[in-house]
């Protein structure tokens, strides 16, 4: 068949049996008093008021979308990477280059409105 | 007759795919997005592209899903999502129902299933690699550009204009 | 402990032995003699005597998943390097750590915790998911443990490899943002979320330097697959920090910060946020997503920067393979470690911008010069 990737799983799935135990035995054993103090979400020690502030780090956001197109960028890097010997490099490496180049622009652009803190 | 492995993996697409369509809490629509990335990855590896599975898993579920989890949970603002299941779901369980009768028939009657499949080694990097840039230059450069083009855009429309 | 806490454990094991013990007996007595024993002996029987002759032969699947390399010989390992850590940070800091488990200097000290852990009251948040918050740590630690299925000590002791295992490992390592943000949106905190959220974005943009920088190593290599990695150093007779140093210290940093560790810890930020985007776990749970899972990745992590950059399990004879790859890969750990005592914690923003900006550019740098050193050089 192709490449048995049943280790893997096999590894996966024995951790996630010998993990269970641990979660068993508390769910046996420890006690469970549920206060309403402990049921409520913890802010250091002062009542729990108003929504998150998640609108600061919305300036981050660039960084999210740039990340999804790098990672497609650096699998097909890879696949150049693994076949570098067997291409003729004269043709190969103006192509790559080429690909590398035409991605700064997006990347100098997105930096440069990640810092600009006002555009969020 | 089939491969019980194929069957498992199908099954495991089927189910996550309708699990996350028809979640009523959206977090756990994105959470089944995620595991149906994964099991279309375990579908490539059957098929001998252990390669195209690894970029399945690195980038649908490592960036994809990541983003629109990131998505659902910050702008859903009520956990339940409550779609009336109207008319319209029967007559799309019996469309869909009979094109899976119509091309299991197909398959049936044309002796497609009894096909062998070409004997093939994995498909790794080296040979991909060698067809990407050998055949594709031109396209994998496009691809680049088409990729920047998106980033700047989706970078550009997100902002908040000033004024 | 108190009276009425022995006498509800009492109570609770007794129900639980009622509901597993009489429902086997009702059902079980009759299909046993009806259906002429069908499970024990053709099923059970062999596979428990297949089971115990494969646990103790080192070249089978079982021994290598379940003992060594695997499971068993990682948890003790992480045991004792939480201790180390703790000591080393502590006689760094001119204190003494932990020192009363165990009859010398603290040694049993990880074990005393994970008992105390086990008998801690898990604490589920009002308003939580339940499915998904007390579902995190299991799978922080599968994807954890999966890791390891990666990483070769040696020739003989790997589980698993193939032409593309540097991928699977970076594709396993992608998991962890989306773990870390479930735990974070299912504690229903808000601090928790912008733990998550921070961990997010760090994980995010510390990942695409790591992958870039082991490019150049591709490109020497010619292969994804880590076993071809140290056969190459083999051949070449140099570890790759050397010819690539610029990989190895971007790796390095990269590696620290997909860790979460200082000083990239701003996710758990223990004196800002608490402890970021596991604050609401109590008990078992705690030590699974916040001392199991990771440091079972820095034994990963560590164990492929030694295999990539320091030549895996090569060296002179008298020490086996084996225990050259342990020793290189402690060597990183308690570097790694060491960063712990000393540095400040970065910001967000610095943090970030770190990541997208130094780290990136040097990770590109090392790629050209690769491609100048492999026209140089000729490597095939």
């Amino acid at each position: 068949m192709a490449l048995d990737f049943t280790p893997v799983l096999l590894m996966a799935g024995f951790v996630f049996v010998a993990v269970l135990p641990l979660i068993l035995i508390p769910a046996i054993f420890a006690p469970r008093r549920p206060t309403p103090i402990k049921l409520a979400p913890f802010e250091c020690g002062q009542p729990p008021s108003g929504t998150a502030r998640v609108h600061l780090l919305m300036q981050y956001y660039p960084y999210l979308l740039l990340y999804v197109v790098l990672d497609v960028i650096s699998i097909f890097l890879f696949a150049w990477a693994v076949s570098f010997s067997l291409l003729p490099a004269q043709a190969s490496l103006p192509l790559v280059a080429g690909f590398i180049l035409v991605l700064l622009p997006p990347l100098g652009y997105t930096l440069l409105m990640a810092r600009r803190r006002e555009l969020w | 007759m089939v491969d019980p492995a194929f069957l498992l993996v199908s099954g495991l697409v089927v189910a996550t795919s309708i699990l996350a369509i028809e979640s009523r809490q959206l977090v756990y629509g994105a959470v089944n997005l995620a595991l149906m990335f994964l099991a279309v990855a375990g579908m490539f590896i059957l098929l001998d592209a252990p390669f195209i599975a690894m970029f399945q898993i690195f980038v649908n579920v490592g960036a994809v899903a990541i983003l629109v989890l990131f998505t659902v949970m910050l702008v859903s603002t009520e956990r339940w999502a409550r779609v009336p299941r109207g008319r319209e779901f029967w007559a799309a369980l019996g469309t869909s129902g009979l094109t899976v009768l119509a091309l299991v028939s197909i398959v049936a009657r044309t002796g497609l299933a009894d096909v062998p499949p070409p004997p093939a080694a994995p498909t790794v990097g080296p040979e991909i690699g060698v067809v990407m840039l050998g055949n594709y230059g031109v396209a994998l450069v496009l691809l680049g550009i088409l990729l920047a083009a998106s980033v700047i855009g989706a970078v550009a429309l997100a902002k908040v204009e000033k004024g | 402990m108190a009276v009425t806490d022995i006498w509800q454990m009492i109570k609770r094991l007794a129900e639980l032995s009622f509901w597993l013990l009489v429902p086997i007996t009702l059902f079980g007595i009759p299909a046993y003699y009806a259906l002429e024993r069908p499970i024990i002996q053709p099923y059970v029987l062999p596979f428990l005597t297949r089971l115990m002759s494969e646990l103790m032969d080192p070249a089978s699947l079982t021994f290598k998943v379940i003992l060594y390399p695997g499971f068993t010989f990682v948890v003790i390992y992480a045991a004792f390097l939480v201790l180390i850590e703790r000591k080393l940070a502590a006689k760094v800091q001119l204190r003494v750590g932990p020192q009363y488990a165990g009859r010398y200097e603290g040694v049993l000290q990880s074990f005393a915790d994970m008992f105390k852990a086990l008998s801690k009251e898990v604490i589920v948040p009002a308003g939580a998911d339940r499915l998904i918050f007390l579902s995190a740590p299991i799978i922080s630690m599968v994807v954890a443990g999966t890791l390891l299925a990666v990483v070769p000590p040696s020739p003989q002791s790997l589980i698993f490899d193939s032409p593309v295992s540097l991928l699977l490992f970076f594709s396993v390592i992608s998991f962890s943002p989306l773990v870390i943000l479930l735990a974070a949106w299912s504690s229903n905190n808000k601090f928790t979320l912008v733990g998550g959220l921070r961990a997010l974005h760090q994980l995010v943009s510390y990942e695409i330097p790591m992958v870039v920088s082991t490019l150049g190593l591709a490109l020497l290599v010619g292969s994804l697959s880590l076993v071809d990695v140290v056969r190459v150093q083999e051949r070449l007779g140099l570890p790759f920090l050397l010819l690539q140093p610029l990989a190895a210290l971007t790796f390095y940093i990269t590696m620290v910060a997909e860790l979460e560790r200082i000083p990239f810890d701003i996710p758990e930020a223990d004196s800002e946020i608490v402890a970021g985007w596991v604050t609401e776990y109590s008990g078992v749970n705690h030590l699974l997503l916040y001392g199991g899972a990771p440091v079972i990745k820095l034994y990963a992590f560590s164990g492929l920067f030694t295999t990539l950059f320091l030549g895996g399990w090569l060296g002179p004879p008298p020490i086996p393979p084996d225990l050259w790859f342990h020793l290189k890969t402690f060597l990183v750990i308690l570097s790694v470690q060491a960063l712990r005592a000393i540095y400040p914690r970065y910001r967000i923003d610095q943090l970030l911008r770190i990541g997208w900006g130094t780290l990136l550019m040097l990770a590109l740098i090392n790629l050209a010069l690769t491609i100048l050193l492999m026209g140089a050089i000729q490597v095939v």
